[in-house]
């Protein structure tokens, strides 16, 4: 079966974005692009929410994308992505399907299919939804080291508690400590 | 100058404690006690709130109580050895012992404390609630972060970093990694000397 993971950048207080969204406090070095390289070759699915759709859209098919990072560039364009929204009409990125409702039974169909894994981009809604279905196989949150004070709580939303196993824990040099969990079987 | 240094168990999603305060799902054990007490070397001053000033009252029974372990003996001597702040507006006077190694804070907090950290003598322990945690957190007075990430989503519950409204960037000094899947990280701010 068709595992999921999703991969979270959080600052040391729990936040996946500043009130507006803005995630200019996350610093990225060379390890981290490393790790995202790695990451996507164990995918072929990218699940986006609205918020993050609209931002990754806007940034990967940009003339700047193109020019400072070809190689991810043609690859987000090149993978299947899902945008789960209720709001959105259509969704035009390429290679780009947009589904309204029952996301829950969308992503337990889409396990069952063959091929690589279903990631999850930044998203905190569909997260918790999916967390609180038990869909989710493994977590990966990567803990920058600031304390940004106020923004997007991580895992908001959840009713119930959830216990993981921690399958490793890497510190990059720049201070940022890679955390990875898995749901126990 | 002399540092101050909070340690947090924390869950996966952030909180301190569960709606009701409850500290179940911290995956307490040997190692995580061990890696706790290793604290006692370090300083030799403990601060509380008004909470767990009370809740700290417990380990004045731990001597003369058959039934304790060695752990909360050890636990029981550090305090009695060390200088206890409480930060209250409520509390008029501190309980403990003779009294002599006591200082109530009413007001004041950041100028008080910054007095203090420069008078002689080892790093100091914040032990506070939260609410207090938060107060530290918004006038910068921690100097050391130990953070312990539990292996755990608690969904409901007390986040520990709300109402700070301010920016403040770290330093991570090093991560380890419990049996339990706790893991350990350790920050200082990203400016200190």
């Amino acid at each position: 079966m068709r595992k999921v993971f999703v991969s979270n950048l959080i600052s040391v207080d729990n936040k996946i974005a500043r009130p507006n969204g803005d995630l200019d406090w996350f610093g990225v070095d060379q390890e981290y692009f490393d790790y995202t390289a790695t990451e996507a070759t164990r995918r072929d699915l990218i699940l986006f929410g609205r918020v993050t759709y609209a931002g990754m859209e806007t940034y990967w098919t940009s003339k700047e994308a193109a020019d400072s990072d070809p190689v991810v560039t043609e690859q987000m364009n090149s993978t299947n992505k899902l945008v789960f929204s209720r709001t959105l009409k259509s969704a035009n990125w390429v290679n780009t399907r947009l589904v309204k409702d029952d996301l829950v039974g969308e992503i337990t169909r889409l396990k069952q299919q063959p091929g690589k894994g279903i990631a999850i981009f930044g998203s905190g809604t569909i997260v918790s939804q999916l967390t609180e279905a038990g869909l989710i196989d493994e977590y990966q949150i990567v803990v920058n080291p600031v304390i940004i004070g106020s923004g997007v709580p991580n895992f908001s939303g959840l009713t119930h508690k959830v216990n993981l196993k921690l399958v490793d824990a890497k510190a990059f040099k720049n201070g940022v400590v890679l955390l990875k969990y898995e749901l126990p079987k | 100058m002399r540092k101050i240094i909070s340690m947090i168990h924390l869950s996966l999603d952030g909180m301190a404690s569960g709606p009701n305060d409850e500290l179940d799902w911290i995956s307490y054990d040997g190692d995580l006690e061990a890696y706790a007490h290793s604290m006692h070397a370090l300083v030799d001053t403990v601060i509380w709130g008004r909470n767990t000033y009370e809740g700290m009252k417990y380990f004045l029974t731990v001597p003369g109580n058959p039934d304790s372990g060695k752990g909360e003996r050890e636990h029981a001597q550090f305090l009695d050895d060390s200088t206890k702040i409480v930060v209250s507006r409520k509390l008029d006077k501190i309980e403990w012992g003779d009294t002599t190694n006591t200082v109530l804070i009413k007001d004041n907090i950041a100028e008080q404390i910054n007095k203090i950290k420069q008078q002689a003598g080892k790093d100091i322990w914040f032990l506070g609630s939260t609410t207090l945690f938060q107060e530290f957190v918004r006038l910068d007075l921690i100097d050391e972060y130990r953070i312990n990430v539990n292996p755990t989503i608690l969904g409901v519950g007390k986040p520990l970093f709300a109402n700070i409204n301010r920016e403040i960037k770290l330093k991570l000094l090093d991560s380890n990694t419990l049996k339990s899947g706790v893991v350990l990280l350790r920050y200082e701010r990203a400016d200190a000397k």
